[in-house]
Formats: C-alpha cells, structure tokens, sequence
C-alpha cells in the first residue's frame, strides 16, 4: 500500500505551520509541500504552482519506511538563495518531526485499534458461534464470520474428529461446489499433513508443498488450523483459496482467534448432540416397547412419526394460501419427531386385553371357551336324562354355541333379534356337581356379548381411551426445554376431533394446532392400513381414504391437511413403502378433492 | 469538502473515533472535527454542516437525544446522518434515539471496521 504524506501532514497542523512562516520567509521566496500531483500547503506566492522543473527550484523529499512519499519544493529568486537555506533547512526539520511524531502515533493508535477490532471480533464470535448447540450450525457461523471477514477465502471446510475412529468426516463447507472439492481433497497426502500436525497455518502455495503431489486441486493457498478446546481435539479447520499468495498473517491472526471459540462451542454442541441422542435412545426404547405390547400395533409408534413428518414436510412446502403462513424450526421438527414417537405412550398402562381385545369375551383368556364347556355339560346332563321335558337337544346347543361365538366376534351388529336370542339363552341354566344350578350366561358375559359394534364394552373403552390422558400426563412430567414445550400438545391432541368430538378434552378447532392435526391425521391413516388386526384383514388404500374422506366431513379430522394429504401424493408414496402390495389398489382423488 | 463530526466527552473517544476515521481520509477528502459536549457538538454541527455527526448519549450540557433533536429541527441540516455511540446494555433505549431521528447505532466498545464501512457508505453517498 502506498502511503501519502497528506496523512502524515495533516493539513491543518501544515497549513497552521505555513502560517507562521509566511511573514519570516524573504522576499519572492515560495515553498510548498507536495504529494504526487496532490498540493497540501505551503507560503509565498504562487506555491501552488511550484514544480521541481521550473528554475531556481529544488526539492527535498519526505522518506517514510525506505519510500518516497511526498516533497518539499522552494523557489528562491538567486541573490537570496543563501539568506533563505538556514530557514529551509529549519523547515525540513520541522516536517520530520512532525512526520516521525505522526508516524508513532499512528502505530499506537494502530494497536488500540487493533485490540478494539479483536475486542469486537471475540465478542460476536461468542455470540454467534454459541448461539445454536448443533455442530453444523456452529461451524457454519465459523466460516461465514471468517469469510465475512477476508475476502480472500474462496472456499472453506470444518472437519469433525471423530474419537471412536480417528476419522475426520467432512462437516460443513462454504463456497462454490466446496463440497465437490474438498472430498477429493480430503484423501490427499495434503490434508494427512494438516491432519498429523505437518501442516498448521497459512500454505501460500500448495503445489511448491513437499507434501503435496501432483497438484490437480482448485485450492492454491490454504490456511488450516487444528480446533481443540481443553486439550482436545475436535476437528480441523480448512479455508482455501484460487490464487497463490493468498492469505495474510492478519488473516491467520483473525482465524486462531475464531477457531478457539468455535472448537469449545463445537465440543459444547457434541457433549450436547451426545445427551440428545441419549435421550432419543429413550424415546425409542418407549416407543418399541408400546409396540411390542402387542402384535396387532407393531410398528405403529414407529411409523406414525413417518407419516407426520411426511405430512408436515408437505405443509411447508405447499404453495398455497392454506399452508402459507406455515412455517417449521429445527425446534419444531424435533417437537414432532419425539411426540409422534411417543403419542401413545400412555399405552404402557393400558391391560394387555384392552388394548386389543380380539373379542368380546376376552379378558386374559377368551371366555367363550367357558360357554363351551357348560354347554357340553348342558348336554351331557340332558343325555342322562333323555326324558326330561326341558331337554333342547345337540342340534339346538350346536346352534346356539356357533352363534354365541360368532357374536363373540363383534364384526356384526348386533340386531334386536339376536338380542332376545341372547337374553333367551343367557337364561338356560347348568348343574355344577353340587346340583347347584347357574345361567348359562352371567350378567358380565351377557352385557359383553350384547356390545352393538366391536369388542369392547363402555368400560373397556374407557381405559383404552384412558391412554392420551396418561400419555399428557406422562409427557407432562419431562421437563422439556423451551424448544420442545409443544411436545405434550402435539401427543396429546391426537385423538381430538376438530368439532369438539374426540378426546380427552372434547377440543375444538382454536385449540388444535397444524401439527396437532397432522399427528391425529397419521394415527388413523396408520391404523386402519396397519397390516396386521385381529380377525380382519388390513383395510385397501381406498378403503382407508374412503373411510378418512367421510370423517373429514363429519369434522373428526382436518379437511384442508386431508385434501393435501392427498394431492401431496404422501399417501401413495408411504403405501409404496409400507403396505403388502394387494392393499394398494386405484384411488380416483377426484371423488375426495372436490371437498 | 465534507466534513465529518465527532461530539463525545470522553477524549479517548473522541481520538480514537479521530484517528479510525483518517484511514478514509486516503480515499475520500473530508476534514474532522470534534466537541467535547453537547453544547458545543451543536454549534459545530450547525457551523459546519457535516455529512455525518457521530454523537454520544450521555454528555454534559446538553445529552445527543437534544443534539439529535436539535439537528433534526433544523430543515437545512436535513443531509446530516447521525450516528448514535451507545454503550453496551443500553441499546434497550435506541428507541428514544429513533424517535429523535437518529440514522444508526454503534454499540460501545466499537468495532473500528464498522465504523469505516458505515462512514465510507455516506461519504460515497
Ligand atoms: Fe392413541
Ligand atoms: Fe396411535
């Protein structure tokens, strides 16, 4: 950089100078002093016009580190050129000492200036470079703060050590086609030097490198720097450049200083990312665990979060107005991803024969298998006594078993006919060996066979239904961070019905939230298609819409996340993935999408 | 020429702001001037009629919030960018300096380099 006096020689102090000199000078006498074609003062007349080329003229120059960065020029008409060499000779001085005093000011000032850069630096990096808990996050703020700072940096890379296998594994990178460039990069003798410690610091031209053979990268200057933080090492640091000679030491300087401050933030990110997958690793523990309870749901808590995040991924990226103003964090993701996991945790609570009772007599055992064994006594009995003028015979009981077991089932409804038929039969009585004589049906079992539609009866349904309110309250007891608080709204609103139907709380439309609507959508989509149920096949896929499109009708579930659900195409693509192939018949959306 | 003014009571301030500023003073001819409060950062102002006024908060005689309005009364000082030094913790009050015309902020301890990309942007301006 070329210096000019005008910044050391301030106009002000020169023009203040010249003043004092004026009167003093002799006659016809003229001085000014001059900065390439720049005129910065001077006394006497037509000093702004003073050239070293005109006659009777001479220079003297003002050196500044071995360069010449400005003159002094002096006319003096000849018969005063020795009165006028003493005040000359004085002048020159004074110039000097003012340059040299400019000049030691201006490095002291230079140092504060300098700290106050490194003050400021320090003080945004920290908050920057702490301000996410995510390693991408913090090495992105890291090269985006450097190349900010130097324009000289094309490329940039952060590596991250990896204890477990002392491997370094390409983290982030900023510039054009980086990450294109640095994996070949990242195999090369090159970088195994900036690995070992060979190479640490600013390399201005890679090719004339020991270590590096035969030089085929983009990269001709590179600055690396190890990031450890307390001794450590976290990862490596690579910037890069086109051109040779590209990095200075105030580039390193700024570089070593950030570098420090991201290795802690990284490692406070890892030791982070490490108690976050610990508690995942919990989550999914919970999550196997409900689906192993039983065979009929395996895999439900598993793929729910699938179809969530589908759904929700289609929501961000909808176009239009109904999804506009939807936006979804990082945060907002992880919410989802650990209450769909977890919506139905509740379920851990729930008895065993609740939870999929396979029919209407079924506690721990199917007690059908009782009615059975009093009917064979029934019959038995009546065969000992043929005479007996209550005897209905084989045939009657033969019936009579073949329907109780079919409304066992609970696949029909149960008619006003088969009601009388199973109050008649309920009356019939057997003998235990005392001759003590019982119903063959108890009050219990009757009211259980006698259940309209499905296996369970209004208690049984209550406990099953029971299972949000353990899982709100389950999930209330974490202490989830701020970032997570929607956690228990997201699970827990995955049986509520937007017109105030469902439950636990009957909430209605103000009150359920985008992805609390989302994960009540992907709980029914996965239950009714889930492959294995008791004593039914799994539904088709047009079945299951068939069934959603009257709910989102009826208000159970949201019609607009419905519709984009559907012209989305996240329920095709998630039949391809998780459905036997025979339930994945022709859907015509156009009878759904008109509303 | 433009003239830049730096009105703060604290000298170093005041030097420091000075000397940050002569680095443009290579490219972009323009001439410092300095108060050392209110008061006179007003007569100055209105005296030389700045391009750019970097003023302090808390000063003696008068405080930049009354600079600032002072400057902004006057309809012939309307070229006059104001930058406001705040200290750190106070930037809760860059409100009153937005409703008194203030252009921009600086956060004390300053950066030197914001300073220079901020006064390059007016004086090329
Ligand atoms: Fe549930
Ligand atoms: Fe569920």
């Amino acid at each position: 950089m070329v210096t000019s006096l005008h910044l050391y020689l301030p106009s002000k102090r020169l023009k203040e100078l010249m003043q004092t000199l004026a009167p003093l000078l002799p006659l016809g006498v003229s001085v000014a002093v001059r900065s390439g074609e720049r005129f910065l003062g001077g006394a006497g007349s037509n000093a702004e016009q003073l050239t070293e080329h005109q006659p009777d003229t001479r220079s003297h120059p003002f050196v500044l580190d071995g360069q010449s960065i400005g003159q002094l020029l002096w006319y003096t008409p000849p018969e005063c050129a020795s009165q006028t060499q003493p005040w000359i000779q004085h002048l020159i001085t004074l110039c000097q000492s003012m340059i040299a005093l400019e000049q030691a000011r201006r490095a002291v000032t230079h140092e504060a200036l300098e700290s106050l850069r490194e003050i400021a630096l320090l003080e945004r990096a920290s908050t920057s470079l702490n301000r996410s808990l995510r390693p991408k996050e913090v090495a992105n703020a890291l090269l985006t703060e450097l190349a900010s700072r130097s324009p000289h940096i094309t490329w940039g890379a952060v590596f991250l050590y990896d204890i477990t296998d002392s491997h370094y594994g390409l983290l982030t990178t900023l510039g054009h086609n980086a990450d294109a460039l640095f994996e070949p990069f990242a195999r090369s003798t090159f970088f195994q030097g900036m690995i070992d410690g060979q190479i640490v610091g600013i390399i201005n031209d890679i090719a004339a490198h020991e270590l590096c053979s035969n030089h085929n990268s983009l990269f001709h200057s590179t600055l690396s720097l190890p990031l450890d933080a307390h001794q450590e090492r976290v990862g490596l640091l690579v910037l890069a450049a086109e051109h040779k000679e590209a990095f200075t030491s105030a580039d390193l300087k700024r570089t070593t200083t950030l570098a420090s401050i991201a290795a802690t933030a990284l490692r406070n990110a890892q030791l982070f990312a490490a108690e976050t997958n610990m508690f995942r690793a919990f989550i999914s523990m919970i999550a196997t665990a409900i689906d192993a309870k039983s065979p009929y749901t395996a895999g439900h808590c598993r793929r729910v979060p699938e179809i969530a995040r589908m759904l929700t991924e289609a929501a961000c990226a909808d176009t239009t107005p109904l999804f506009a103003g939807f936006r979804f964090t990082e945060d907002d993701w992880e919410t989802l991803e650990i209450a769909t996991y977890l919506h139905d945790c509740g379920k851990v609570v729930t008895p065993e024969w609740v939870v999929d009772k396979p029919t209407k007599l079924s506690t721990n055992m199917d007690r059908v298998e009782l009615i059975e064994l009093r009917i064979q006594l029934i019959l038995q009995q009546e065969q000992l006594t043929p005479q007996q003028t209550g005897n209905k015979g084989p045939k009657f009981w033969q019936e009579a078993l073949r329907f109780v077991r079919a409304c066992n089932l609970g696949t029909e409804m149960i008619s006003p006919e088969s009601e009388a038929r199973l109050r008649g039969l309920a009356a019939c009585c057997w003998r235990d060996g005392q001759g003590q004589e019982h119903p063959l049906l108890d009050e219990e079992e009757l009211d259980n066979l006698l259940i309209r539609r499905g296996t369970l009866n209004a208690n049984e349904r209550a406990i099953i239904e029971d299972h949000v309110v353990h899982t709100i309250n389950m999930l209330k007891g974490i202490p989830f961070p701020p970032r997570l608080r929607h956690v228990v709204e997201y699970a827990g609103g995955h049986h509520e019905c937007l017109n105030g139907r469902g439950y636990p709380y009957h909430l209605t439309e103000t009150a359920l939230s985008i992805p609390a609507r989302v994960v009540a959508i992907a709980d029914i989509f996965e239950a009714l298609t889930a492959p294995d149920r008791p004593y039914r096949s799994p539904y088709t896929l047009s079945k299951t819409l068939d069934i959603m499109h009257r709910m989102s009708r009826e208000g159970h579930i949201d019609p607009d996340l419905f519709q984009l659900f559907l012209r989305s195409g996240v329920y095709q693509r998630y039949a391809e993935n998780h459905l036997k192939p025979h339930q994945i018949d022709s859907v015509d959306l156009t009878v759904y999408l008109g509303g | 020429m433009d003239t830049v003014v730096i009105v703060d009571d604290e000298v170093h301030i005041r030097s420091l702001l000075e000397q940050t500023l002569e680095e443009l003073q290579e490219d972009y001819a323009f001439e410092i001037v300095t108060a050392a409060n209110g008061g006179d950062g007003l007569a100055v102002v209105q005296r030389e009629r700045p391009r750019l006024v970097f003023l302090d908060v808390m000063m003696p005689v008068m405080n930049g919030y009354d600079v600032c309005k002072a400057i902004r009364a006057d309809a012939s000082l309307n070229e006059t960018r104001v930058v406001m030094l705040t200290a750190k913790g106070q930037e809760a009050d860059r409100q009153r300096g937005l409703d008194v015309g203030v252009n921009h902020f600086m956060t004390k301890p300053f950066d030197p380099d914001e300073i220079l990309k901020l006064a390059e942007t007016i004086l090329k301006s």
